[in-house]
């Protein structure tokens, strides 16, 4: 196991390879692409370019971008157009992705609250096609696909579900990647999330099984998605890294924290240097 | 649809005089509460208390069609002693129950929200196997189960399934039925409860279908369970009702709100005259 942030944990005009470069400075040994960066790498004049200017950096500092995090919007919509607009999005952040030497991109469960059990049906059938799609489109570029846990909704949403969101329970994952029946597919727990919902991480981890391939990993309240370092919040944090210890896990510890918003980047810094020791003295325990 | 209320709005009475207030007050029907079966159960002799009630309706128009079996029954528990001491307490108030002339026995799903996901698998086929074998039992009685959705835990719940508990979707009360694979066992919809869920009233009533045979009707904020009488709260009541309509449900339309504690039985049948008139104008008017 070895510890990873998503590029995001800078916010600043900071170009992506100097992110890397702080981020490798502050002893971070891989990291996420961030959807913010991705969505640089498609806007660029050369997005091809900055990808594997991104991939030569991060291999100049020995530091691997095994996963990227991969647009969030209209892939288990019911208006078709829509989800074909997004695909087409998905192939070019998979392909960039992949020129950036990211391998696993992350996904929402996606399908949002539908009002009538039929349509509940209806998103569910779009879900296993759309990550089935998905899974085709990225074996095309050697990638592979990891499915994201969610909560559930604590404020007025109504639904054919009531307040429950798909996605919330790992056996919901569980079930979206036996039906998909693609090699390429696989989870990633978010730790946030899990707490969120009420599911202790460690048994969390052990749900996923070998079928985790990667993690968001963040602390909280219990009560709000606030994305803070471990320790700060709630979590069990003991109890999950044996679990990942248990299950065998050597992928990436990829804190997905939040930035410092408005914060100079000296002070940045030492956050990220105490959140790297902080996360090393947890997954040493 | 009958308009009716259940019993423990005069909990403090004994279940005669419960039933033959209400009755008096002209509730077209009655849901027998817990706290009243489980007097009836331990009273000195329950076969002529059970009796008396059936002979105290039976001098009224007001009929008495559903009763609220043990509210704490844990047919799925894993504590296996208990839950073979909660399902022989649930035998004995449906024979009761079906002494008075009851026919329907409202239940709660049961479950611990267990630590493992293993153990809620096992919790799953434990609950399934409880309800089988209190429903082979009822159907002796030619009585039938209504198993009642529930609420998900509280936010600092913790467990194999997060905050969530098994029956707050009707979609799980429809596979427990499927797999209890029993004629006598149908759904009791709660009102309140799948509105805390985050469901609309409609959507509930269409969901439960066929297999709707009871109602425990009582609003709230839809933030917390609080029992209030309809129009107190945020459910959307007119478009429940003609879904009930809908579906061709005819049974009792059944207020579960709370008595007025501490208040003579006097007062709290004073104050129940409004209840009464307001959610008979909704019925009315929906």
């Amino acid at each position: 196991m070895y510890i990873g942030a998503t590029t995001h944990i800078i916010l600043d005009d900071m170009p992506l390879p100097e992110v890397l470069r702080r981020m490798a400075d502050c002893g971070f040994e891989g990291g996420e692409l961030s959807l913010i960066h991705l969505r640089q790498f498609v806007d660029a004049d050369a997005p091809e370019a900055a990808a594997e200017e991104t991939r030569a950096t991060a291999a100049d500092l020995d530091l691997p971008l095994p996963q990227v995090h991969l647009s969030v919007a209209e892939m288990g919509s019911l208006n078709a157009e829509k989800r074909a607009a997004d695909f087409a999005r998905m192939e070019r952040e998979i392909e960039l992705s992949a020129l950036a030497g990211a391998q696993i991109g992350v996904l929402h469960p996606v399908g949002g609250f539908p009002a009538t059990l039929a349509e509940y049906r209806d998103v569910e059938r779009v879900r296993i096609d759309s990550f089935a799609r998905a899974c085709e489109i990225a074996a095309r570029h050697d990638f592979t696909i990891a499915i994201e846990n969610t909560y559930d909704a604590h404020g007025d949403e109504t639904s054919a579900l009531g307040r429950r969101r798909f996605g919330a329970i790992i056996p919901d994952l569980h079930q979206v990647i036996d039906a998909v029946g693609a090699d390429n597919f696989g989870i990633c727990l978010d730790t946030g999330h899990t707490n969120l919902f009420g599911l202790p991480l460690g048994e969390a981890f052990r749900q996923c099984g070998d079928r985790l391939i990667a993690t968001h990993v963040h602390d909280n309240n219990g009560h709000d998605d606030q994305h803070i370092e471990p320790e700060r919040g709630t979590i069990d944090w003991e109890d999950g890294v044996a679990a990942l210890h248990e299950i065998g896990w050597d992928g990436i510890f990829n804190l997905e924290i939040a930035p410092l918003r408005g914060h100079p980047i000296e002070a940045q810094m030492l956050r990220m240097k105490q959140v790297v020791a902080t996360a090393r003295w947890l997954i040493n325990q | 649809m009958k308009l009716a209320v259940w019993t423990a709005i005069l909990v403090e009475l004994d279940p005669v005089e419960a039933v033959s207030r209400l009755a008096a007050q002209g509730w077209e029907g009655l849901e027998l509460s817990t706290e009243h079966i489980v007097m009836v159960d331990e009273a000195a002799d329950p076969g002529a208390t059970a009796d008396a009630v059936r002979e105290a309706l039976e001098a009224t128009d007001c009929i008495m069609p559903q009763v609220h079996l043990m509210i704490s029954a844990n047919v799925a528990s894993a504590d296996e002693a208990k839950r073979r001491a909660h399902i022989a307490t649930v035998k004995r108030h449906i024979e009761l129950s079906a002494r008075m002339g009851t026919r329907i026995g409202v239940i709660h799903p049961g479950g611990d929200q267990p630590d493992t996901f293993a153990d809620e698998l096992a919790e799953r086929e434990r609950r399934v196997a409880g309800f089988q074998e209190l429903a082979d039992y009822a159907a002796d009685f030619d009585f039938a189960l209504a198993i009642e959705n529930m609420t998900d835990g509280a936010r600092n719940r913790r467990s194999a399934v997060g905050q969530r508990r098994y029956g707050a979707t009707i979609e799980e009360l429809h596979a427990l039925l499927d797999a209890i694979d029993r004629p006598n066992v149908g759904i009791c919809l709660d009102v309140g409860h799948a509105h805390v869920q985050g469901y609309e009233m409609a959507e509930a009533v269409r969901q439960c279908g066929e297999r709707l045979i009871a109602t425990h009707i009582q609003d709230n904020d839809a933030q917390s369970d609080q029992h209030l009488a309809p129009t107190r709260g945020t459910v959307e009541w007119k478009p429940g009702i003609a879904a009930l309509r809908e579906i061709g449900y005819d049974g009792l339309f059944n207020l579960e709100i709370p008595g007025e504690r501490g208040l003579p039985p006097d007062l709290t049948l004073k104050r129940l005259e409004g209840v009464q008139e307001a959610t008979r104008w909704l019925l009315d008017n929906a």
